[in-house]
């Protein structure tokens, strides 16, 4: 499949703001994500899509159709609000879940109000969630009110090829004499060592962190010396929590595969198509074992 | 042993000469007449082991030769450092009477691989390390690997990965004292720097290390001193280092990795007196609220 549009993939929500120089945006996390940028923007998470196992055509069918609220979703906001003292407004409902029409309705508006619906019960998880990071050593310094700027928005177009990209810090830094560490806070199922590894593979997160890195030296905030760091925490209790950096090999792989959506990004745009997986005739082979084992058969006959 | 279906496709796919060129017939006969003219030359014109160990000494106490003598690259967590073929092709001239060299056998474009022969040969002790190899003609990088097509890639791949096995021919039919002995001059030409006082090379090497972004704290935590305590040994192990860089043989990172993130360094990361007061104004546009 090939997506062939001449027009570029303006956000098809509205944006309250444009934002047409590079920098520090103090703005709404809807106007964020509704890409405030005029002719478009290219964030980490949606220079995901653009390479494998996703393909272009994905990537602009999900420019085009941008996906309705997801309940998963409302929790993970939920807990960066109270955990980093900002985000959506939040709507208690005191139910025990959501298949009561009384509930439902309670939902439905805080929709439409732009809220985050919570049950009773989950509310009360994210204020534990939220005690458990203030109570961590290493996140508490992290995420400390006096140290930083929680939802700061940066906008650069990337010194190669001049594509505007946008990045949302959980956390912004204010100027230190050391070197800038970003956090960036993930609530995770599990935040034991090896999932972590598994994770930051799997969601792309060493991506998403070298991206932010380049972000901040682009725009004048920070020097090569500055690193990133995750805040892993469960989701469950104790709701324990994990600090860990991507290694110097991921944050090396995750700037090659953002310089490679970036590429993509501009090839698209420059053509307006947007390719499938293959746009040829695919030669498909069998897996490397079926081979050997028609070849023992073979043998042994 | 039956042949696999698999086996004879791969047989019907390989392609043979139908007919003999006159150039092709005349290079067999040249061949043949090189050989043994080069046997005979060399027994009439033995060498000289002494006069080999004074040109080998000589060679190796050329800076030129020793900046080259060594390559590092990164495996399994750690580094590998071994003799270069430099340093192997410079011990065969010494040693004399060595003919070595990488012959592509047949390149066959349609299964992407060439097949290449290294070898070393002692004519004069008719010793002879040869080793036969496939070259795929395919490139590793960290997306996978990636086909090459231009004649000029496939050519650069064989000779990298002939110069390799002629290194190890070379090694393999050299006497182990003489190229242990050579190793070791081109370790102290190294340490001694062209006569250079210490100060001064420990100065050169921060100043080059400087141009490629490493700063002199990555180099101390390198070798695990200050810089008033590095010595020679240390300069020349940086030279090894730094070669091996610039010849893309190992990243700067793998060497000196970034320092790592700690607690301590988080937890006393408040805003200083020191600190700017507030960001710089080209990443506050009119209109942004931070």
């Amino acid at each position: 499949m090939t997506a062939t549009l001449d027009a570029p993939p303006a956000a098809r929500r509205r944006s309250s703001v444009i934002v047409e120089q590079p920098g520090i945006y103090d703005i709404s996390n809807d106007d964020y994500h509704a890409d405030p940028v005029p002719g478009g923007s290219l964030s980490s998470s949606t220079a995901k899509i653009l390479l494998p196992p996703s393909c272009p055509a994905k990537f602009r069918y999900a420019q085009d159709h941008p996906q309705p609220p997801k309940r998963t979703f409302d929790f993970g906001h939920a807990a960066h609000g109270e955990v980093l003292g900002s985000g959506p407004k939040l709507v208690i409902v005191d139910a025990d879940d959501w298949r009561k029409k009384a509930a439902q309705a309670e939902r439905d508006e805080a929709y439409a109000d732009g809220a985050v619906p919570l049950l009773r019960h989950e509310y009360q998880q994210v204020q534990a969630m939220a005690a458990a990071i203030r109570s961590h050593p290493i996140a508490s310094a992290l995420l400390n009110p006096e140290n930083g700027d929680p939802e700061q928005s940066l906008f650069w177009a990337d010194r190669r090829t001049g594509v505007q990209c946008r990045a949302r810090f959980d956390w912004l830094p204010r100027p230190t004499a050391g070197r800038m560490i970003i956090p960036d806070y993930k609530t995770t199922v599990s935040a034991d060592l090896d999932s972590i590894d598994k994770n930051i593979n799997t969601f792309g997160y060493h991506r998403q962190a070298a991206w932010y890195r380049e972000g901040a030296i682009t725009c004048g905030i920070a020097d090569k010396d500055a690193t990133f760091v995750f805040i892993f925490q469960e989701k469950t209790a104790p709701y324990v929590v994990t600090v860990a950096e991507p290694d110097p090999t991921a944050f090396g792989i995750g700037r090659i595969l953002n310089r490679q959506a970036i590429d993509t990004y501009r090839q698209c745009m420059k053509t307006g198509i947007w390719p499938g997986y293959h746009d040829d005739v695919y030669l498909s082979s069998l897996p490397r074992w079926v081979e050997s084992q028609f070849n023992d058969e073979e043998i042994f006959r | 042993m039956s042949s696999t279906a698999l086996d004879i496709r791969q047989q019907q796919a390989v392609a043979t000469p139908t007919r003999v060129g006159q150039a092709t017939a005349v290079e067999q006969s040249r061949a043949v007449a090189e050989v043994q003219a080069a046997i005979i030359v060399a027994q009439q014109c033995p060498r000289s082991v002494q006069t080999a160990i004074a040109e080998m000494r000589a060679a190796c106490e050329q800076e030129g030769l020793a900046n080259r003598a060594f390559y590092r690259f990164p495996r399994a967590g750690g580094a590998v450092t071994g003799p270069t073929v430099h340093l192997a092709r410079e011990l065969a001239r010494c040693w004399g009477n060595v003919q070595h060299g990488i012959n592509e056998l047949r390149r066959d474009d349609d299964a992407c691989q060439s097949e290449m022969q290294a070898f070393a040969w002692d004519v004069q002790t008719n010793t002879r390390s040869s080793q036969t190899f496939i070259v795929p003609h395919l490139r590793d990088t960290t997306t996978g690997t990636q086909q090459l097509v231009s004649m000029r890639d496939i050519y650069e791949n064989n000779a990298n990965n002939g110069a390799r096995r002629v290194r190890q021919a070379i090694f393999s039919i050299l006497p182990v004292w003489f190229t242990e002995s050579a190793q070791e001059i081109c370790r102290k030409t190294l340490a001694d720097g062209g006569g250079k006082p210490l100060p001064q090379r420990i100065a050169d090497s921060i100043s080059a290390f400087a141009k490629i972004g490493i700063v002199v704290s990555q180099m101390e935590d390198k070798l695990d001193r200050p810089r008033d305590e590095w010595t020679d040994h240390d300069v020349a192990n940086l030279l090894v280092i730094y070669t091996s860089i610039q010849r893309g043989e190992v990243t700067k990172d793998i060497e000196f990795p970034p320092r790592r993130v700690t607690s301590d360094e988080i937890t006393s990361a408040a805003p200083t007196s020191g600190a700017p007061k507030s960001w710089p104004k080209v990443a506050q546009p009119a209109g942004s609220a931070s």
